[in-house]
């Protein structure tokens, strides 16, 4: 095998690897094993799935990107495609680098590439996947273990970091597993190193003294700030791309101590985690659009009874069923107004995967302290791509339960009422259990008792109480952040897990010369206009970027701020962001 | 030691006079004090329509909520504090109609929690449309011919939903309903009890004297309600002669039993705080 070079010696390189092949292949195993691989040589890497919805066949890939600078996105361009099919190879041929690199086995499949695949100028690579599987007694998806082995090879990268991910993947059950799938990914490295006749694509290498980093999705995140934030519920109707939080919390129900309910449907899933919330135990619940609907009328229920809840509205493209299992940001306005009537929420969409820790914490204090639903929003790409980051800091993260009272405050109170009318609007809160607190929580607007009342002045009162709560919220609710320089000709505006691609796109630009930030909105609702004007005032010229066909959080400004941005990026077919095109895009803007 | 007085709540009930819910309102009082509970561990929750006010006249904890949707939040409330004693009211609409689907899973799932269903066979709140259990060719607002849906058979139903404990009651003998309503709330699982209660306004058919002509109770016909198959031929009787009583009971542990959180004591009981950094670990 000949030397290797590196190509490029730019810190910034971004490698990017597919592989792709039938769902059932491995694929999406493959592609977290390389993932985690790279983050233990020091890396940062950001991945995403694109799957059909469907079990079995159909073209599943599994994007890995990785630098040794901070990564935040997918990369357009493909280095290496690791092809377990030739539909991979016919799929995937425009996005292939004329540099790149095509891993498949033509020794099982004997075709001509340049026949086939008259626009590929990548190289095509032969490594005898099935052979090696056969000459291990392996099973046939272990070729997709060989195929990441060779991987490795190609690239220049040490065996050593996938030795120790496939151990730790599938030796914790099973040992004998672990070295079977060692041993089929160093059959594969050694076919490179050994047999191989082709060049070396060294773009990335391990980084020495790099801090230890956690490889982990937006879900798992959205999870592990629920636990920590003391979650004691978690109701949900599987649906993608929510249904790994799901999963998560089932595995870790007994670890935990949490209750873990699948339920017959969203609707009882939001409304068994009121009753529980009600009783007193801190509850969440996840879906996408779809479900969401069905969890609205016990939105507005938790509303009126003044019941804390947590939403997590991970969406995909609607409306309805749309594309089950792709990417869009969709569902902004749904969920700023979803449910008949006036209340106060929290809307609120994190950026990234240590956003998305952190704000579901806070979002489970937010939901206590104002008695109030709280909605946070992901989405198909922040939910399940992985990505490197530093572990999370737990330090200061206190769990605040607001005007909960004990038995002992609640034998002190004289008429106690569950709905007072209070200074800020929110009422002291007693539990179904405790001595002296008896009320009736009503979803039928009521008296400070909880007794149902119509009267209109009443009416009036307990909707202006209710919005007391405004005042205090709009004051703690975290304004947008501003990226890259504090002075720009430019700055691209936007919201929620677009971050990650125009993070890529400026620092793209910022690399080519040009003069441009990035400003970012977690917070949505009650939207924080004082901050967002005190940044936005700055801003030369504005362009907004979001994942949706009618700017939504464009049509949120305007209504906030009676601004709008001065150009409009929009996507809207299904896929994330990538960077290169994105900077291209925003490039053009600026002009 | 709380008496049925004790337990009147400050609101006075605003059903029509003589409705059949009076007398159910009576008999949980009444049950409630029977079994010696104390209020502040009892929660009554509701759905919408008439028999969803009965939270706001018991003096106990309640949740006055929305329409079908009392069975999930009562099994809420019951799985986050399995020391509450929790009460749900449903209509036959609530019940049988919108919350159809939880009913069956309610059902299935045994949390121990008693479903009282205020049965009228008719949508009173609304002002008089047929319902789930109207009879065929019963004449209201919206089927002003005559329904030409048969009525659904609950007791049947929760039978084949694998319900551990189902009974039917009826307004008019207030001290047998609140024998069974006792009987209810003591059964570990869910327990259902279907309750005939005539509406005096809308339903003119389904009247106090069309039940007393029609009714009998199972335990003077000898039924034994550990008997599946017989339970099941007195779920599907209807008609001439309606039996009320306990129609089916069997023993499963409910899913207070199974949830494993809930062994360490109510899930509200215990501490918020905890380390995930053993599941961070698990991210490398």
């Amino acid at each position: 095998m000949p030397r290797a070079v590196k190509d490029v010696a730019d810190k910034r390189n971004v490698l990017s690897i597919m592989i792709g092949g039938e769902a059932g292949y491995g694929i999406m195993t493959s592609g977290e094993i390389l993932a985690r691989s790279f983050s233990r040589g020091g890396l940062h890497v950001h991945t995403d799935v694109e799957y059909p919805s469907l079990i079995r066949g159909g073209h599943n890939t599994y994007q890995v990107c990785v630098s040794e600078a901070e990564v935040w996105g997918l990369r357009e361009k493909v280095d290496v495609l690791i092809a377990l099919d030739d539909l991979t190879i016919r799929e995937h041929t425009r996005e292939l680098r004329p540099d790149g690199k095509v891993l498949f086995d033509l020794y099982e499949n004997p075709i001509d590439p340049k026949k086939e695949f008259p626009d590929l100028r990548a190289e095509v690579v032969p490594v005898p996947l099935s052979q090696i599987v056969k000459e291990k007694n392996g099973d046939k998806v272990m070729r997709n273990t060989v195929s990441i082995g060779a991987c490795m090879a190609l690239i220049d990268y040490d065996f050593s970091f996938l030795e120790d991910v496939i151990r730790s993947t599938f030796g914790k059950k099973d040992v004998e597993v672990g070295n079977a799938n060692v041993d089929a990914a160093k059959a594969g490295y050694d076919y490179i190193i050994d047999k191989a006749k082709c060049t070396v694509l060294k773009r990335v290498s391990r980084v020495g003294g790099a801090p230890r980093r956690m490889v982990l999705t937006g879900n798992d995140a959205i999870a592990l700030g629920a636990l920590q934030g003391g979650l004691r519920w978690y109701s949900a109707y599987p649906m993608t791309p929510a249904s790994s939080i799901l999963h998560f919390m089932a595995a870790n129900e007994k670890a935990t101590g949490i209750v873990v309910r699948q339920t017959e449907d969203e609707i009882a899933a939001g409304t068994m985690a009121i009753g529980a919330s009600y009783a007193g135990a801190r509850a969440m619940v996840a879906t996408s659009g779809g479900g969401f609907c069905l969890m609205v009328e016990g939105l507005g229920l938790a509303a009126m009874t003044e019941t804390p809840m947590v939403y997590v509205l991970a969406q995909r493209p609607g409306p309805s069923t749309g594309l089950a299992t792709r990417h869009e940001q969709g569902d902004l306005q749904f969920a700023l107004d979803a449910s008949q009537g006036d209340f106060v929420r929290v809307v609120l969409a994190p950026g990234d995967v240590d956003e998305a820790f952190h704000h579901t914490f806070n979002a489970l204090n937010l939901a206590d302290r104002y008695q109030i639903p709280v909605i946070v929003i992901s989405d198909r790409y922040l939910s399940e791509s992985l990505r490197t980051t530093l572990p999370f800091d737990l330090s200061g993260k206190k769990i605040d339960r607001g005007k909960l009272l004990t038995e002992e405050q609640l034998a002190e109170a004289f008429d106690y009422k569950r709905y007072e009318d209070t200074e800020d609007g929110v009422s002291p809160r007693a539990l179904p259990g405790m001595k002296g607190g008896l009320f009736v929580a009503n979803g039928d607007d009521h008296y400070e008792t909880g007794e149902s009342n119509e009267d209109p002045d009443v009416r009036k009162q307990m909707m202006d109480k209710r919005f007391k709560k405004l005042k205090a919220l709009t004051e703690e609710i975290p304004g947008p952040t501003l990226y890259g320089p504090p002075d720009a000709d430019a700055t691209i505006v936007t919201w929620g897990s677009c971050k990650g691609p125009c993070m890529d796109a400026m620092n793209i630009l910022l690399d080519k010369g040009r003069s441009v930030n990035l400003l970012h909105f977690i917070y949505l609702k009650p939207f924080p206009r004082k901050l967002a004007l005190e940044k936005l005032k700055k801003a030369r010229m504005t362009i907004g970027v979001e994942s949706n066909r009618t700017s939504q959080f464009d049509r949120l400004m305007r209504e906030e701020l009676k601004v709008s941005v001065d150009k409009k990026i929009r996507k809207y077919d299904g896929r994330p962001y990538f960077a290169e095109p994105l900077a291209n895009e925003i490039e053009e803007a600026m002009r | 030691m709380t008496t049925p007085e004790e337990l009147r709540s400050t609101v006075i009930p605003d059903w029509c006079p003589g409705c059949g819910n009076h007398a159910i309102l009576m008999s949980v009082k009444g049950a409630i004090a029977d079994l010696g509970l104390d209020p502040k561990d009892v929660v009554l929750v509701s759905g919408i329509g008439c028999s969803a006010k009965t939270p706001h006249y018991v003096k106990t904890y309640g949740f006055h909520a929305i329409h079908g949707r009392a069975l999930p939040v009562a099994s809420g409330i019951r799985l986050a504090n399995h020391q509450l004693t929790v009460i749900a009211h449903c209509g036959d609409g609530d019940c049988y109609g919108i919350g159809m689907e939880h009913f069956i899973h309610a059902m299935r799932r045994n949390v121990n929690i008693t479903v009282l269903v205020h049965n009228n066979q008719i949508y009173g709140l609304t002002t008089g449309q047929t319902s789930p259990t109207s009879d065929f060719g019963f004449k209201t607002k919206s089927t002003p011919g005559g329904s030409i849906e048969r009525g659904v058979m609950p007791l049947i139903l929760a039978i084949g939903s694998g319900a551990t404990f189902v009974a039917r009651g009826f307004a008019g003998n207030p001290k047998h309903l609140r024998g069974l309503i006792a009987e209810g709330i003591t059964h570990k699982g869910a327990s259902l009890i279907d309750i005939l209660q005539p509406c005096v306004t809308f339903n003119h058919v389904n009247t106090f004297a069309w039940y007393r002509e029609r009714v009998y109770d199972l335990k003077d016909a000898g039924h034994d309600p550990t008997d599946r198959a017989r339970a099941m031929e007195k779920a599907l009787e209807w008609g001439d002669r309606i039996p009320t009583g306990v129609i089916y009971r069997t023993e499963r542990p409910p899913l207070d039993d199974l949830v494993p959180a809930l062994a360490q004591g109510p899930l509200v009981k215990q501490p918020l705080e905890r380390d995930i950094r053993p599941l961070m670990e698990r991210f490398y």
